[in-house]
């Protein structure tokens, strides 16, 4: 009699997973917020990590990862998504920029480069940050000394006509098996020089961002 | 057979081309196993089938938000390298499960232990993969360990010929369906060995 009057009253049961969400949302907001702090540093450590292995100590005396804005160029860069930009001063006199350009014609999707000028226009390193590119051909790149043929170079060395593949007449080296993938950061990479060249002023001068 | 559950071995076949993700990930499922196991062992047993349902689902949806967040706080390099495999390959982990989840009568302890066992069984052939894989594909085992494990794990990191020698096709998605497929041969021609038990 009572099992039957319980099984037929909705209302114990629902209490019960009422009250488990309850728990499981409390759980769920107590951890979220005691990680919070350190997923925040285990960020910063891991830009700051590939800001420092790109911009030397000594070019600048400021905190990069503070310094940051965004810029929005969609006609340039082939993409909406806003550009994230460290700038590097010594003694307030801009000496390097590392812009986060989106590679939109990559093999597997949109590549994500870090990339280093120096205040006159020359390459101070390459990074590739995200990906989606065919593992073991268009990820060549991970593995290899690649990325670090473009530092020294800008858009005089090589001139642009020059700034491609080998297979089409220009100075950088190919995967095996993958074109589209160097293809494209190399483009990117390029247009971000030629940005640079155009816009280095504003891009100092711009207020910092979130 | 409740390890060799397809369901849920199809979906690891994304996050098993590196033995050290593998073992990071088959830790997690197992993990996610155990909790989940634990916690709804504890709900009432005479509860409606569908609020025991919805409880499960809570249960074990804030299971995997909670770990996501712990593993992107404390393996900061392996949360990156899973990516979006860490929620989905738990979730499918724990939707294979289901049949053991949903039981009504474990105690906690019962619970716990059936969680184990799956658990184990998901990781050994997580690892399995995972080293097959990266053997034939890049030439090593355990590449990057001690920066997605842990410092512990420097020492399993071994490599035994150039990654350019590797045979690509094996870290790629068809490879590790070859490799589940020699897996399944490999556990079929065992079993055919051993005395026919009713299992």
């Amino acid at each position: 009699m009572a099992n039957a009057a319980e099984q037929r009253s909705p209302w114990p049961a629902a209490v019960l997973v009422f009250v488990v969400a309850v728990v499981v949302i409390a759980a769920l907001m107590a951890i979220a917020h005691t990680t919070r702090q350190r997923i925040e540093r285990n960020e910063h450590a891991w830009l700051k990590e590939r800001l420092d292995t790109l911009v030397p100590p000594t070019l600048h005396d400021n905190d990069l990862l503070a310094d940051y804005t965004t810029i929005t160029a969609p006609a340039v860069f082939g993409t909406a998504t806003p550009i994230g930009v460290y700038r590097a001063r010594r003694a307030g006199v801009p000496t390097a920029a590392v812009l986060l350009p989106i590679a939109p014609d990559g093999y597997g999707g949109p590549i994500e480069l870090m990339v280093a000028v120096s205040a006159n226009g020359t390459l101070l390193g390459v990074q590739v940050i995200a990906h989606h590119e065919t593992p073991g051909l268009g990820d060549y790149f991970e593995r290899s000394d690649w990325l670090d043929r473009f530092r020294g170079r800008s858009l005089e060395t090589p001139p642009q006509s020059k700034w491609t593949v080998r297979q089409e007449g220009g100075e950088f080296d190919s995967f095996t098996g993958a074109t589209v993938t160097p293809k494209a950061i190399i483009k990117t990479v390029r247009v971000t020089l030629e940005y640079y060249r155009n816009h280095s002023e504003q891009l100092f001068t711009q207020p910092i961002a979130k | 057979m409740l390890l060799l559950s397809i369901f849920g071995l199809s979906s690891l076949l994304g996050a098993s081309d590196s033995a050290a993700a593998a073992l990071g990930l088959g830790v997690i499922a197992t993990l996610a196993l155990v909790v989940v196991h634990i916690f709804t062992s504890l709900l009432p047993e005479r509860l409606p089938r569908i609020a025991r349902t919805i409880a499960i689902v809570l249960i074990a949806g804030g299971t995997v938000g909670a770990l996501e967040l712990l593993v992107n706080a404390f393996w900061y390099e392996l949360y990156k390298a899973l990516g979006l495999f860490l929620p989905l390959i738990v979730v499918a982990c724990l939707v294979a499960a289901r049949p053991e989840i949903e039981t009504i009568a474990w105690t906690p302890r019962q619970a716990c232990i059936t969680a184990l066992r799956m658990g184990v069984g998901f990781l050994a052939i997580a690892l399995a993969l995972g080293i097959a894989r990266e053997i034939v594909g890049h030439g090593s085992v355990f590449h990057r360990a001690a920066q997605l494990l842990g410092t512990w794990a420097a020492p399993l990191d071994h490599t035994f010929f150039r990654p350019s020698l590797g045979f690509v096709l094996a870290v790629l998605a068809p490879g590790a369906f070859i490799a589940l497929g020699i897996l399944l041969a490999l556990y079929q021609w065992l079993r055919s060995l051993t005395p026919k038990t009713d299992d």
